[in-house]
């Protein structure tokens, strides 16, 4: 680090400012990808030098944000923001941090050549008569941050992360996997053998009837970016409960949920895709139980909602250098239940077994309603799967859901989310 | 006008230069929660050899020549492995400046507070809860490309509104949103019902029912005939999707695929359009293409690299920092029924209205979409109020379905996300009458 974080900060102390905060990001990342089965390109991102300036000016939070050589502009536009901002803000101050484990493998610094040769690996193996590839790829990053204040607070961190997807299809069906992972320990042939066995698995499906039926919804399905747990990390935002925009305002102590379900946002869990030594604003990494056997107990929080509830930050608050922190879950981690995912089949009896869903960003966050597209879905009966369903939506309320669902004893990690399969009754439109 | 000799369709450098000004302002429940702005700069360079392309993004000191040669020797050592290709003909645009009256960045952040606030406040005579977010966008690049260059200057502006009523445990939500391409005049120019339309309606979701689940005729409003628009017959004409996957458009290219009611087009050059612009990353020049004529397909939209696969010309669509095709304006063209008409003349039905957003396979050609509000239509009449309302369909059959278009148009405005990035795009149309699936969530 050359660059010196306290002469900037002092200076913006001597024009005015009662408290200042720089955070910084940097990214390095790789990723090849390939179409049709063939290599397709390389694609290189280095980011550096860009900041955050959060200033507190005249009792007000100002914020701009720019490259580290335009300091001096950036600062002036902050204070200029300022007359508008929030009062009553304070940053947070240094505390002490503990070392995360496993984010961070030297292995993914730089093996570039190595990742195109195993790509291409992947495309010889899906290159069979019944599977047509459309699109695969691994990307390699390596990320740093730093954030300081004018408390005293410095805290940096790194991680490295990977992902390999597969995507593939056959009769208008798709079959898709993808992985991620801090550590260079994901077999890139088992994602391509997933993907295509879920395309086998899906070919000649099936009409299902509209009725109320026992579902089965995968990982897959509750976590990652099309996953129903988005509609409840909404719920638990500090920032909906503030605002009296989350169903579970006034909810803390209460029995909500079936006491089978208990889910924890742990910003220490070795390996995590989310894990880090601490949050954007130098808040260190906790595990928060945000259910515990079905009682809600806390929220999440950055350090502005923890402020405005009067409670402490929860190490919540996550941004890139364009913004202010909004609070994030880190990792979400669902209790398991006692079932595999073939035994919950067997206690539902007839059912619908759901691998992904589409569309759940078209829920209603704050109601918890969805009605959502059933993606590579099979009926079962008799708790034998009977054959795939060619088009079908699922309907549901996912507070409900989690009244009386039944957890499998499977676990994912899927996005933020680490979770087993999730046995529940929904309307099956057909 | 700058005149650009490619050497080659086999290998082919350029750079982009990008910087970005950004001011933007959250305000909820009448309190400013956010407001910045921002700057940002940097260097994209692409090298293309024998099929196999190589991008790289760096900072904005990194030297331009160095840059290029590494990609060009990157794409070189891929291109071995690679079946080549020849790129679609360039057709370079000429430099660019988006119409504007008042560039954002000359006025004040306190003026645009006040009028803000002044929007946020009038939503807020009803018993709502707010989240405005209002920005504006003023994006510089200069392309250079075989010795030449040309340069755009993009300029953006507008908000959006989210209204929650809430009565006991139930919340509803509504959302509007006004955003152009052009200046400050853009917000001079919202409409004076903006806030209470949205908050209104918000309201008046409160007692709304859950629709009846089941095949039912549906009459779309203009903005979500945008989205299906956009979503579901777009996405499937995207050129690069067309060469590297199956989408339900492979083979069709001639072929009768909607009712000859429908006329689709990605129109690039509409002037206050909030996804239009001048050139696109390949350089060229942006035009209005059209995709479906009288229900026929007639064409796709390409980058110089799908056009280039597939043996079809560059219609300019190739946007963001990499290679992507991505749609700009995507309408369907008015038709003839006056859209009064088209509910009168619909005996049972379900009238929807707005998008909450959704999502469309290219593959399996299905789509889900949520609407904002809806109506059962009787004999002609809209009778009860809908909330909740999903709606799948098959495109294709929902495309040959349409049996009225109506005579009126509204175009709305988004970011559409593909390839991890997102741009800014319009979508809209005229209310049409189709068949399709409503789902209910209760």
């Amino acid at each position: 680090m050359n660059t010196d974080i306290d002469g900037l900060l002092r200076q913006a102390l001597k024009v005015g400012c009662e408290e200042a905060e720089i955070f910084s990001s940097e990214t390095d990342s790789f990723s090849c990808a390939a179409e049709r089965g063939q290599l397709s390109d390389t694609r290189q991102t280095r980011e550096t030098d860009n900041i955050g300036l959060r200033v507190i000016h005249g009792g007000k939070v100002g914020f701009a944000f720019g490259r580290l050589d335009k300091f001096n502009q950036i600062l002036e536009e902050a204070i200029g923001s300022s007359s508008v901002g929030q009062p009553g803000f304070e940053l947070p101050t240094p505390q002490s941090y503990s070392e995360p484990k496993g984010i961070f493998d030297p292995a993914l610094l730089d093996s570039s050549g190595d990742f195109v040769e195993r790509l291409a690996a992947v495309l010889d193996f899906i290159k069979q008569p019944d599977v047509k590839p459309t699109w695969a790829g691994v990307q390699i990053a390596h990320s740093k941050y730093w954030v300081a204040n004018t408390r005293g607070l410095f805290v940096e961190d790194e991680g490295t992360s990977i992902s390999w997807g597969v995507y593939v299809t056959a009769n208008g069906i798709q079959g898709w996997e993808a992985k991620e992972s801090r550590k260079n320990d994901i077999g890139e042939m088992e994602v391509a053998q997933t993907a295509v066995e879920m395309l086998r698995r899906s070919q000649q499906p099936a009409a299902v009837q509209t009725k109320t039926l026992p579902v089965i919804l995968s990982p897959r399905c509750l976590g990652g970016e099309d996953g129903l747990f988005h509609i409840l990390s909404e719920a638990f935002d500090g920032e909906n409960i503030l605002r009296k925009t989350s169903r579970l305002v006034g909810s803390k102590g209460q029995q909500l949920f079936s006491p089978d379900f208990s889910l924890i946002d742990d910003g220490t869990a070795e390996g995590g895709l989310y894990t880090s030594k601490a949050d954007t604003e130098g808040v260190p990494s906790q595990r928060t139980v945000l259910v515990e056997k079905g009682v809600v107990r806390r929220f999440l929080t950055n350090q502005e909602m923890a402020v405005r509830l009067g409670e402490l930050s929860s190490g919540n608050g996550f941004r890139t250098h364009r913004g202010l922190p909004k609070v994030k879950p880190t990792n979400l981690i669902v209790s398991p239940g006692s079932s595999s995912p073939e035994e919950l089949m067997g206690k539902a009896g007839e059912g619908v077994l759901v691998s992904w869903l589409s569309g759940v960003h078209t829920a209603n966050t704050f109601s918890g309603d969805f009605s959502v597209e059933a993606k590579n879905a099979f009926y079962f009966r008799n708790g034998r799967i009977e054959h795939p369903i060619s088009s079908a939506l699922i309907a549901g309320n996912i507070f409900d859901v989690l009244k009386e669902g039944t957890w499998g004893r499977d676990a994912e990690t899927r996005g933020h989310l680490v979770t087993p399969s999730l046995l529940a009754t929904l309307q099956v439109v057909g | 006008m700058p005149v650009l000799k490619l050497r080659e369709a086999m290998e082919y450098s350029d750079i982009l230069r990008l910087s970005t000004r950004i001011t933007a302002v959250t305000v909820k429940d009448g309190e400013v929660i956010e407001a910045k702005t921002g700057f940002e700069e940097n260097l994209s360079c692409r090298a293309f050899v024998n099929g196999a392309w190589a991008y790289k993004t760096v900072p904005p000191e990194a030297d331009e020549r160095v840059l290029e040669e590494e990609l060009l020797e990157e794409a070189k050592r891929l291109s071995v492995r690679v079946e080549p290709f020849e790129l679609a003909a360039a057709r370079f645009g000429k430099n660019f400046t988006t119409k504007h009256s008042v560039l954002p960045s000359d006025v004040p952040l306190e003026k645009k507070i006040t009028a803000l606030l002044a929007i946020d406040k009038e939503a807020r005579l009803l018993p709502v809860h707010t989240q405005l977010h209002y920005v504006d966008i003023e994006q510089e690049s200069r392309l250079t490309a075989g010795g030449s260059e040309v340069e755009q200057k993009l300029v953006k502006c507008g908000v959006a509104l989210n209204c929650v009523a809430r009565e006991g445990a139930l919340l509803q939500h509504m959302f509007s949103s006004h955003r152009q391409s052009g200046g400050w005049e853009v917000m001079e120019k919202l409409p004076a019902s903006f806030a209470s339309d949205c908050a209104r309606r918000a309201v008046g979701l409160l007692s709304a029912k859950s629709p009846p689940a089941g095949r039912h005729m549906v009459v779309l409003d203009p903005l979500l005939v945008g989205v299906f628009t956009h979503e579901a017959v777009g996405h499937m004409a995207e050129g690069d999707f067309t060469a590297n996957q199956d989408t339900v458009l492979e083979g069709k290219l001639g072929q009768q695929i909607a009712s000859p009611l429908v006329t689709i087009v990605d129109d690039k050059t509409i002037p206050t359009a909030f996804g239009s612009f001048g050139i696109d990353r390949d350089g060229t020049a942006a035009e209005k293409t059209v995709l479906i004529e009288n229900g026929r397909l007639v064409g796709l939209m390409n980058s110089r690299t799908s056009g280039g696969k597939l043996g079809q010309r560059s219609t300019g669509n190739c946007r963001g920092e990499f290679n992507a095709v991505r749609m700009s304006n995507t309408v369907m063209e008015p038709g003839a029924t006056r859209p009064e008409e088209l509910i009168k003349e619909t005996k049972d039905g379900i009238y929807l209205i707005g998008s909450g957003g959704g999502t469309a396979s290219t593959v399996s050609g299905l789509f889900n979409f949520a609407a904002l509000e809806g109506y059962v239509i009787k004999n002609g009449e809209l009778t009860e109020h809908l909330r909740d309302v999903a709606l799948l369909g098959n495109t294709l059959e929902t495309l040959k379905a349409i049996d009225s278009v109506g005579s009126n148009f509204g175009l709305g405005s988004g970011t559409c996300g593909k390839s991890g990035e997102a741009v800014p795009v319009g979508d809209g149309g005229p209310t049409i009458r189709t068949t399709a699936l409503v789902g209910g969530t209760s």
